[in-house]
């Protein structure tokens, strides 16, 4: 083989260097093909033998329409699931966008519109840009807030999606975090998220450190679990500053807005 | 009294027979002290490259240069996934085989290739499953790192999840590991692709995360004034090989990438730390000890991501703690791994222009940069002198087995907007005065570099080596031979058509008292790539078996 009969080979196309991604992204979706395949996965996954066709008869079950259930409370049971209940966490089970679709069916069953906080972003302000950036701060050293969050179709989704922004940076460091649980496995104690308790045994992340470990123990293992824990939302915190914090919550209102 | 005297005297003569039992049975094993003890295999295959010391050589002898010609299949396994070929190294342990394809894990029956559980990752939305080079196994756990940068712990028995992290977040960094994970007592070590690269150490019971080390430095931290303006926001420095471990010293070695653009040095002058290095890590705490670079500021795209074998030897008549890197830059490393000072360097390929030499203080000498724009004949190519297969050490021959490839690159480089992401394009050619590129698999004295002997091939070799106490070295080309050589003679005894390109590292073992050898076959895409010099690659299969060869039941 000469040197002048072969093709540069343009060093993009080197796939071994390079990894390769899919296409498409599987986000969630726009509000109004939420409500509609929310209510798809709703009759497919939720109705029949618990809640009812369109959540208006509980059969073994709570009816979920018009009850006016508060939307972060919908949101950590269909991620978490109910301890105690026979109602398992999806957070895990459904595809992300099922996932959020679902949430946004059952928030319109008690008169929450579906609001878009997936669509593209309105042009953001530049502090709002500089928040953005610190969210999902690929280049720092664990300070990011996407290792938890998942906002506008990235990030980790450890907990549920984020519906109210606090005000202020005070507001965010003593966010009431109730859905963060104490966990006791053989010996050790440590704050949960749970995910699903069952017969089968429970899977919760351990929040002890970032990033969250999804932590899975056999029906053989005797998991405690109580309501409340000592951990502070303000411990993730740390290491940003004031300044950074406002810019965040600054790119959060700025998704948030319809 | 006597009753006291006659007990004695009994422990004695037992402890006498054990003692020689034990040693015996040593013998056996083909051992050769307390050294090869730590880097050799025995009946299990139990880390990446045989042992943390990384030797790819197995004390096992059954299967030897006597008994070669008899070797047959016993089984296959085909992973079903040949979209990459069969790149991963498999574990064993009392006689199970664990195996990743992509990211998928597979618990075998080492004596019978039967299914025991397959695990089933499933990425990220957005994110798909890449190429993955094997699995960790201890503390009751298999352990995979996947392209979407997670790291999962499986329970061995049942293959069910014990614990998964998302060691950082895929989609806003576009981290992902696909190096097998280092097991060091309490803890799991991987090595992860970012914009940063970063090694982390996770406790091996809980997934939490134990320390970081980010191969680039950041702002405040020394080495970070090795980077011009903000280029080490995206330096790369990708550690994504496996590293090795001394538990004397309680070091972790592990290799690191080259910079981003890797071709194109314009923007990110200085001498880019710590790319191009071997890093030694404090076990306990991730704490840099030492780190050398082997290439200062690289623009030839080579990595100092390969293995690092760990091997005590004289040196000018005194005992060293060596780490002996072949690297991708067709030099090979012996530096003292308690310090980090340079033994020696020395090319280990007969094609080198990049540098006219490499000094003993370790400086490149007579830099041969590719200039904007112009074609520049590099050699070794960008392949390297080596791609990430690995070499072999014998403790019983005292030379490492190393696959050395004679292929050059014609280099066009330029800023990214022009030349994408890698700055330049290249082409394949073959070395000043051939008429094609070839390679060569040497027995080397990986202390002088002496050539002991040396086995041509007239296209690369990129399948790892495996050397034994039964005086054996395999490997397999990419027409789909896997061969055995004479350790001592480099005269091939043996070969074996597996039925596609060999990319993988082969292994031995024993089950059931029989020992084995698998061999990963299935040829890849950057093999594919050479089309360009040797029309032949067109017809070297892809696909993704584990072949299993022993001798014949009735010769155990």
């Amino acid at each position: 083989m000469t040197r002048t009969n072969v093709m540069m080979i343009p060093a993009a196309l080197l796939g071994f260097f390079i990894p390769t991604f899919a296409s498409a992204q599987l986000g969630p979706l726009p509000p109004q093909q939420a409500l509609k395949r929310g209510a798809e996965v709703f009759a497919s996954t939720c109705a029949g033998y618990c809640h009812g066709d369109n959540g208006a008869v509980g059969t073994s079950a709570p009816r979920l329409a018009g009850r006016g259930l508060d939307p972060q409370y919908i949101e950590r049971v269909v991620m978490y699931g109910a301890a105690g209940t026979l109602m398992p966490g999806w957070g895990q089970k459904l595809p992300v966008p099922d996932v959020s679709a679902v949430i946004t069916y059952v928030k319109s069953l008690n008169g929450v519109p579906a609001l878009s906080n997936t669509a593209p972003p309105p042009s953001l302000s530049p502090e709002a840009q500089r928040g953005r950036d610190l969210f999902y701060d690929a280049v720092g050293e664990l300070k990011t807030c996407s290792n938890c969050h998942r906002v506008n179709d990235k990030g980790v989704a450890v907990v549920s999606q984020i519906v109210n922004v606090p005000v202020d940076v005070p507001g965010l460091s003593s966010l009431v975090t109730s859905h963060v649980s104490t966990a006791r496995v053989n010996g050790e104690t440590f704050p949960a998220l749970i995910v699903t308790q069952s017969r089968d045994g429970t899977k919760l992340y351990d929040l002890t450190k970032v990033p969250p470990v999804l932590r899975s123990f056999p029906s053989s293992v005797v998991v405690k679990t109580s309501d409340g824990s000592s951990w502070r939302h303000s411990s993730v915190l740390g290491t940003y500053s004031d300044d950074e914090l406002r810019s965040i919550l600054e790119f959060l209102r700025g998704v948030q807005r319809p | 009294m006597r009753r006291r005297n006659l007990a004695v005297l009994f422990l004695i003569t037992t402890g006498i027979l054990f003692l020689l039992a034990k040693r015996s049975s040593a013998q056996r094993q083909g051992d050769l002290g307390p050294q090869s003890q730590r880097g050799a295999t025995g009946a299990d295959w139990p880390s990446h490259y045989g042992t943390n010391l990384a030797w790819r050589y197995s004390n096992l002898f059954q299967i030897n240069t006597a008994n070669i010609k008899r070797l047959l299949p016993a089984w296959n396994f085909q992973t079903g996934d040949y979209q990459v070929g069969l790149q991963s190294t498999p574990i064993v342990i009392d006689g199970v085989l664990y195996l990743s394809a992509m990211d998928d894990v597979f618990a075998l029956d080492g004596a019978t290739g039967r299914l025991i559980w397959q695990y089933k990752y499933q990425p990220v939305p957005g994110a798909t499953v890449g190429r993955n080079f094997g699995v960790a196994v201890g503390d009751g756990k298999v352990f995979i790192g996947t392209a979407d940068a997670h790291v999962v712990a499986l329970d061995t028995k049942t293959g069910q999840e014990v614990w998964k992290v998302a060691a950082d977040d895929w989609s806003s960094c576009r981290c992902g590991i696909q190096a097998a994970p280092l097991l060091v007592k309490d803890k799991i070590i991987v090595g992860e692709r970012g914009p940063r690269g970063r090694i982390s150490a996770f406790n091996a019971r809980t997934g939490q995360l134990e320390w970081r080390f980010y191969t680039i430095p950041g702002p405040g931290e020394k080495g970070n004034e090795s980077w011009a303006g903000d280029s080490w926001k995206n330096g790369n420095g990708n550690p994504w090989m496996t590293g090795s471990y001394d538990s004397e010293l309680n070091l972790v070695y592990w290799g690191v990438g080259d910079s981003t653009p890797a071709f194109y040095g314009a923007g990110r002058e200085g001498s880019n730390l710590y790319t191009e290095s071997v890093l030694a890590l404090d076990a306990e705490t991730g704490k840099l000890r030492w780190y050398y670079q082997e290439i200062p500021h690289d623009v030839w795209d080579y990595d100092a991501g390969w293995e690092m074998m760990l091997m005590d030897r004289e040196v000018s008549g005194r005992m060293r703690k060596l780490l002996v890197q072949f690297a991708k830059s067709g030099f090979a490393f012996v530096l003292d791994r308690e310090t980090g000072e340079l033994v020696k360097a020395y090319p280990y390929v007969d094609n080198v222009n990049f540098v006219k030499g490499i000094n003993e203080k370790g400086e490149l000498q007579g830099r041969n940069e590719p200039v904007e724009d112009e074609v520049t004949l590099i050699c070794p190519g960008n392949i390297g002198g080596s791609s990430w297969n690995q070499s072999a050490y014998s403790p019983r021959t005292g030379w490492a087995y190393v696959p050395a490839l004679e292929m050059c690159n014609d280099l066009k480089v330029g800023p990214p907007a022009k030349y994408g992401g890698m700055g330049g394009s290249f082409v394949f050619n073959a070395p000043p005065g051939h008429a094609t590129a070839y390679s060569h698999l040497d027995a080397v004295d990986p202390v002088t570099g002496k050539r002991q002997w040396t086995y041509p091939y007239k296209f690369e070799l990129f399948a790892s080596i495996l050397a034994t106490a039964g005086d054996l070295v395999m490997t397999g080309d990419p027409e789909g031979y896997f061969f055995a050589l004479d350790a001592r003679t480099g005269n091939k005894l043996w070969s074996f058509q597996t039925g596609a390109g060999n990319r993988g590292s082969p292994i031995t073992y024993i089950a059931g008292g029989r020992q084995y050898i698998a061999v990963p076959t299935g040829w890849t895409q950057v093999g594919d790539l050479t089309t360009g010099i040797w029309p032949e690659a067109a017809t070297w299969r892809h696909g993704s078996t584990l072949v299993v060869f022993a001798l014949p039941e009735d010769s155990k």
